[in-house]
């Protein structure tokens, strides 16, 4: 009872402390990564009991399994907080990432689903707080975000309620409810009708905190769904996942490389990663829970480098243009430049980045499923040619970053990177190389993640 | 002098129950979608919740329905004083003129003594077609609402009402304010649905919550929309 209660309230209570010093931010993130790794610092000394706890009349049960996904959760928010005294990533930045850790850790001890998924919309309605960003005018993005889960998660409490009463007569089938609330959830359906809200509204670590590491437990929670629920992936569930995700897939990769601005063009390339996450509950509970883990965990760390190399790249330019691409800011900051590129590219799976190995897995499972007639022959192809578009806009982007232009000549905004920078953005270029060529720890995560479900 | 409880209270409302509440509940519907006024449009929508909280009675225990009441009243609370601070909508009262010449004013258009937005009509054509799909599915027995009784189809036409309009009065505005009242509408909609399949107490105050940190969370929006260097920049 102890453990769970210092688990759940500590963020809270956190996370009122840190509203009271948002005039100092750097203070503000540093309280955040502070309570972020001492807390990551208690729960690895925690031996799961994996028993029930019943704890306000509902059953909470910390397991070996799902203490791996809660110590994810909170080094992924201490680098966050960590970014942020450094960036300063808005008022609400850690207090929401603090609150919405409580009640994302709630979910993800507590049983039935219901409850679970229900506190998983409270945990959004804090998470659109930190997409907003204390950026006045700026609203469109959270709302999308809030409404875009608060239109999935009514669904799923339906769906769970059909599953358990099975009932006579149904509005619609549970495959098809749980698919749509599936796309809505995890793959900005339809299109990019949120996402790229989110991504134009959004500072970059917020937008790491909410499409990179709190979509973990959503994901989660559908697996364990299906794992006990198998005849929820019915053919039309099967047929609406495809369907939905190789249209998205394509429509990203061609809105990738039509990108009119940074923005966009990094919006587009997530939503080529959230369609090809989405085809993984397609794929056998197993396979596909491990590569959906894999592919996201890829793209969290992916997001950072992006984040990264982003908002390096905004130090060199006053007004960041939202209606092209900023030509030549790249040639001041080459290093950050660098950073965002491998970021992109590992958003793609590009060999040799650490999203490679997510996005291989799944289009090999896919093409094995295909030959065997178990999938559509023409799924694999257009995941391919969707990647093939989004590594086109990609080069693209950072062709015209580094192209002489109007960014190169103009020397008001001019700041040139000190030389501690340029050591720590070339370390971690040098980390995310190491990480590359000996993936043991990335796959010691994942495989340790992969336990949750099955 | 004994203070009425509630169940006194839902004997002298008898005659509002059914489908009274119900008609009550889609006529304020229509009334916050197509109303530009925030303060009539906020009254509207208080009172969608009392009549809604009639409807759950029907479902729950009245000492758990008035749960759900006073949940979606403080949310309007909430939102009224958030609009107050924003002075409803309009241009801040500590701003100039000079300052505020690069915002285009709402296009409108007047109707007697009434200044009308131009968006008005379309606003009630959808609205129109919205409550043509409402009566048509609410007639259709295959699209009648699981675990609803055949003896309470007036709570399929409330739930029918409050999704129908609630979507598309979030839609149909990028106001924080409009749109958050259409969220909560969509809420009441869907809570009045799930409160015939599921009663525990616990999804009760999830789904309270819910309601209060929606409201929360589109205050938050207002006062961002409507803050003075969003306006003047």
């Amino acid at each position: 009872m102890t453990t769970l209660q210092t688990l759940l309230f500590t963020p809270l209570i956190a996370a009122l402390v840190v509203r009271f010093l948002t005039q100092r931010p750097q203070l503000m993130a540093a309280a955040g990564a502070l309570t972020t790794g001492v807390l990551w610092l208690w729960l690895r000394t925690v031996e799961p009991s994996g028993t029930a706890v019943v704890f306000w009349g509902q059953p909470m049960t910390l397991t070996p399994d799902n203490q791996v996904l809660l110590l994810f959760l909170l080094a992924g928010l201490f680098i966050l907080f960590g970014l942020a005294i450094f960036f300063p990533s808005g008022d609400w930045f850690v207090a929401g990432g603090l609150a919405g850790f409580a009640l994302l850790a709630a979910s993800v001890l507590v049983r039935p689903f219901t409850i679970a998924i229900a506190l998983v919309l409270l945990a959004t309605g804090v998470f659109s707080l930190t997409v907003q960003s204390g950026q006045a005018g700026s609203v469109r993005g959270s709302l999308r975000y809030l409404l875009a889960t608060l239109l999935a998660v009514p669904l799923l409490l339906i769906v769970s309620w059909q599953l358990e009463t099975q009932p006579t007569d149904w509005l619609l089938p549970p495959g098809e409810l749980a698919a749509l609330a599936a796309l809505l959830l995890l793959a900005g359906f339809p299109f990019h009708i949120w996402l790229q809200a989110v991504v134009n509204e959004a500072e970059p670590l917020p937008l790491v905190l909410v499409v990179g590491l709190a979509p973990l437990v959503p994901l989660a929670l559908l697996f364990e769904q299906f794992a006990t629920h198998p005849n929820l992936l019915d053919a039309t569930f099967q047929q609406l996942i495809w369907l939905s995700g190789s249209l998205t897939l394509l429509v990203a990769g061609i809105l990738a490389l039509t990108a009119v601005h940074l923005r966009r063009a990094i919006g587009n390339i997530l939503l080529l990663d959230m369609a090809l996450t989405i085809l993984c509950l397609t794929l056998p509970e197993q396979v596909g829970w491990e590569t959906a883990v894999t592919l996201q965990i890829a793209r969290f760390s992916g997001l950072l480098l992006v984040a990264g190399g982003w908002l390096l790249l905004k130090r060199h330019s006053a007004a960041w243009p939202l209606d092209r691409l900023p030509a030549g800011l790249g040639r001041r900051s080459p290093l950050s430049l660098a950073l965002l590129g491998i970021g992109l590219f590992s958003l793609l799976g590009l060999p040799f980045t650490l999203g490679f190995a997510g996005h291989w897995r799944l289009l090999t499972a896919v093409a094995q499923l295909a030959n065997s007639g178990g999938i559509p022959w023409w799924l694999p192809a257009i995941a391919l040619l969707g990647l093939g578009l989004g590594a086109a806009g990609t080069l693209r982007v950072l062709v015209v970053l580094l192209a002489k232009g109007d960014g190169d000549g103009g020397v008001e905004t001019a700041v040139s990177d000190p030389l501690w920078l340029q050591g720590v953005v070339l370390f971690t270029l040098l980390l995310n190389g190491w990480l590359v060529v000996f993936p043991k720890t990335f796959f010691a995560v994942t495989a340790a993640l992969s336990q949750l479900v099955g | 002098m004994t203070f009425p409880t509630i169940f006194d209270w839902l004997e002298r409302l008898d005659g509002l129950r059914g489908f009274t509440a119900a008609y009550v509940v889609l006529l304020t519907a229509v009334l916050v979608i197509i109303i530009w006024d925030w303060r009539l449009a906020l009254a509207a929508l208080a009172a969608q919740y009392f009549f809604a909280g009639l409807l759950f009675v029907d479902l729950l225990d009245p000492r758990l329905a008035i749960v759900k009441l006073l949940a979606g009243w403080f949310a309007c609370l909430i939102l009224y004083v958030t609009a107050r601070q924003v002075n409803w909508g309009g241009h801040p009262e500590d701003v100039s003129a000079d300052e505020l010449s690069n915002v285009a004013p709402e296009k409108t258009f007047q109707v007697g003594p009434l200044r009308i937005p131009a968006s008005l009509p379309l606003r009630l054509f959808l609205v129109l077609i919205m409550l043509a799909l409402i009566t048509n599915l609410f007639q259709r027995p295959d699209f009648a609402l699981p675990a609803i009784a055949s003896s309470m189809t007036y709570l399929s036409l409330a739930i029918l009402a409050l999704v129908g309009l609630g979507m598309l009065g979030l839609v149909l505005t990028s106001e924080p304010l409009k749109a958050g009242m259409g969220v909560l509408m969509f809420m009441t909609g869907f809570e009045l649905f799930y409160s015939a399949l599921d009663q525990s107490a616990t999804m009760l105050i999830i789904l309270a919550a819910v309601n209060l940190v929606l409201a929360l969370v589109v205050a938050y929006l207002v006062q961002m929309r409507h803050a003075i260097p969003a306006l003047v920049d």
